[in-house]
């Protein structure tokens, strides 16, 4: 039995690269050039083996300022991606700096989107403290940290696909701290509460 | 929801959750995991790719 085993935040694993995985890491290449993000919601239990697609990768990202914004917008619209609005400003100043979330899709798929949020509240900052970065195939994906994807699918958001999620997760890692899902559990209901 | 069509789908959930502990169990022992995943997600997404819905049409599915 071979379970995924993280390492000081890093892993390493061999997998065949779906198409999805090639969106992610031509979306996220480039995202990655203008601002630090981390990979959460469903893709982070798909990445890891669990049997189903998804039309949505939810990203956080730290807030880049406009410039470096519009220069990340110009390079997915030179790559051939669109986002739901055309205009720069109004996505970072009606969206982003609005807490609001961003998508953006291949022009000719528009069904397959990168959704990108700005990490605001201190659960979501802490990705970046404690993030998962996975090698394979000669390429890097960052992911936010297992256990508090695992919390937020089991006690927040609860449909059946995500607890399906988070079992999954739980039983293909190696090491998974029951602790820290209480911890991130505790964080996230008291967010939701304070509407932090 | 009545008491028999709660039951159902306490019992679909059961049943589905047994997958997907079964299929976890698959991917940690079995090599060919990723393999047979890919198969399943590159179908998936080449079927709603032959779709070819507008962007109108995928706001209005997704709502937003």
């Amino acid at each position: 039995m071979v379970k995924f085993k993280i390492n000081s935040g890093k892993l390493k694993i061999k997998k065949k690269i779906t198409a999805l995985d090639k969106f992610v890491l031509e979306t996220v290449g480039i995202v990655s050039k203008y601002a630090e993000y981390a990979i959460i919601g469903g893709y982070v239990s798909i990445f890891f083996g669990r049997a189903r697609s998804t039309e949505d990768v939810d990203i956080f990202i730290k807030k880049p300022n406009f410039n470096e914004f519009s220069k990340m917008v110009g390079e997915f619209n030179s790559k051939g991606f669109e986002f739901h609005i055309d205009d720069r400003k109004s996505l970072y100043f009606d969206y982003l700096a609005k807490r609001l979330p961003i998508n953006v899709w291949r022009k000719n798929f528009p069904l397959l989107r990168l959704e990108i949020k700005i990490a605001f509240k201190k659960s979501q900052l802490e990705a970046f403290s404690n993030p998962v970065t996975v090698s394979f195939d000669g390429k890097k994906l960052t992911f936010a940290q297992i256990e508090s994807q695992i919390a937020y699918k089991r006690y927040i958001l609860k449909s059946e696909k995500d607890l399906e999620d988070a079992r999954h997760l739980e039983l293909v890692f190696k090491g998974i701290s029951r602790k820290l899902i209480q911890r991130y559990k505790k964080e996230f209901e008291h967010e939701l509460q304070h509407g932090k | 929801m009545n008491y028999s069509m709660a039951s159902e789908k306490d019992i679909n959930s059961a049943e589905r959750m047994k997958y997907v502990e079964k299929w976890a169990n698959y991917v940690v022992t079995h090599k060919n995991w990723s393999k047979l995943q890919k198969e399943l997600i590159d179908s998936q997404l080449e079927n709603a790719f032959r779709v070819k819905l507008s962007k109108e049409q995928v706001r209005k599915i997704k709502g937003n």
